[in-house]
């Protein structure tokens, strides 16, 4: 019997599955992006479970996870407080908090574009059948809105899932995780795949003559 | 090497083997919605196939102006509720000229989907998933729940059994 090819198959098995993990999970990116690097959103923070002046610095932290852990050329900006209640496409990107639930979702995410440009999003965090909660402390069989909130902000921004357990945009999270605030690599790499970092060098133009 | 310590090899390297390739699948496990517990409350479930898809802008119940798909769907088989040969469900998202709506919870139909739906009238008469995107399963050609692998014959026993139990 020849062994030679049996052991070369199963080392490449081995490879193969050693690097699965890396290659099978990855983040989805949804086709579309906002054409403008700051995007205001506006907050009404009427809710069922957390004082209202609690969900602005909770919201801002989520919003400001994804351009500051990533470097990427892209943000949203608080830019007030709003007692509009509906969501339609009105050029008002608004996160809201509804009485009301939908199934086994904490939160939506509703996206216009017209082609690939993104014109208006609207969060709707589903308030009816869950407990939400803020900061780092406290919570008890509900979830931290800064955890959602991250989340819901990787779809506004054109992300969609990820098969990656440990992302921001895996679709399901724990009762009381602080996990999805932190992003992940392959977050990172999605994000950064939509809106390139700031950092990285531009492009040098072409076709120029260089002019001494 | 000895033939029999050759196979001893090969075999705790297959086990390697299978204990790494099952990492992602079990990470990327969902955690399923029992379909009894999508059926509760539902005024009816169907097995059907989408015809055609008509996007309108419609107001759902919480005043939204939003584009919705109508799914004219093709009844094959009733599993609770009244018996129609066809249905219309409304499900949000959808696109109007240029302009798209996509609804992160909210799965998305073209002509020619299977699935499952578990609906329920809004206030308008019309239907729309019973909570919401867990009112529609969508199955693959071989007939099972995409993404989860159950059948059909075993979503139809869940709901007789569930309904079996109902008061």
């Amino acid at each position: 019997m020849n062994i030679k090819p049996l052991l070369a198959t199963v080392t490449a098995l081995i490879a193969i599955a050693t690097i699965a993990p890396g290659r099978v999970g990855a983040y989805g990116v949804l086709g579309y992006s906002w054409p403008q690097p700051v995007v205001p959103y506006y907050i009404n923070t009427a809710n069922m479970d957390v004082a209202t002046a609690a969900i602005e610095p909770a919201i801002r932290t989520a919003a400001s996870a994804w351009p500051q852990q990533s470097g990427a050329s892209f943000a949203f900006a608080f830019a007030g407080f709003s007692t509009q209640a509906t969501n339609t496409n009105d050029g008002i990107n608004l996160i809201m908090f509804r009485n009301a639930s939908s199934g086994s979702a904490l939160a939506t995410t509703y996206s216009w574009f017209s082609g690939t440009r993104m014109i208006d999003a609207d969060i709707v965090f589903w308030d009816a059948n869950f407990l939400f909660f803020t900061g780092s402390s406290g919570c008890s069989g509900g979830f931290y809105i800064e955890d959602v909130a991250t989340h819901e902000f990787g779809h506004a921004l054109g992300l969609g899932h990820s098969t990656v357990a440990t992302a921001t945009m895996y679709p399901s999270i724990s009762t009381c995780s602080q996990q999805a605030r932190s992003l992940d690599a392959d977050d990172i790499a999605g994000v950064l795949s939509i809106y390139p970092s700031t950092a990285m060098a531009p492009t040098p133009p072409t076709g120029l003559r260089v002019i001494k | 090497m000895p033939p029999g310590q050759v196979q001893a090899c090969l075999r705790a390297a297959m086990a390697a083997v299978l204990s790494f390739a099952a990492v992602p699948s079990v990470a990327t496990a969902q955690q399923p919605v029992p379909v009894a517990d999508r059926a509760r409350g539902a005024e009816q479930v169907v097995v059907g196939r989408v015809s055609l898809v008509t996007p309108v802008w419609r107001e759902n119940d919480f005043g939204d102006r939003l584009i919705v798909s109508v799914l004219h769907v093709i009844v094959d088989e009733s599993l609770k509720g009244s018996s129609q040969p066809a249905i219309d469900v409304e499900v949000e998202g959808g696109t109007i000229g240029s302009l798209t709506l996509r609804v992160s919870d909210l799965d998305t139909f073209v002509p020619g989907d299977r699935a499952v739906f578990y609906v329920q009238h809004n206030r308008r008469g019309g239907l729309i998933p019973h909570r919401r995107g867990l009112g529609l399963q969508k199955l693959d050609n071989a007939g099972r729940v995409r993404g989860s692998g159950m059948t059909l014959d075993q979503v139809r026993r869940e709901i007789r059994a569930g309904a079996s139990r109902q008061p």
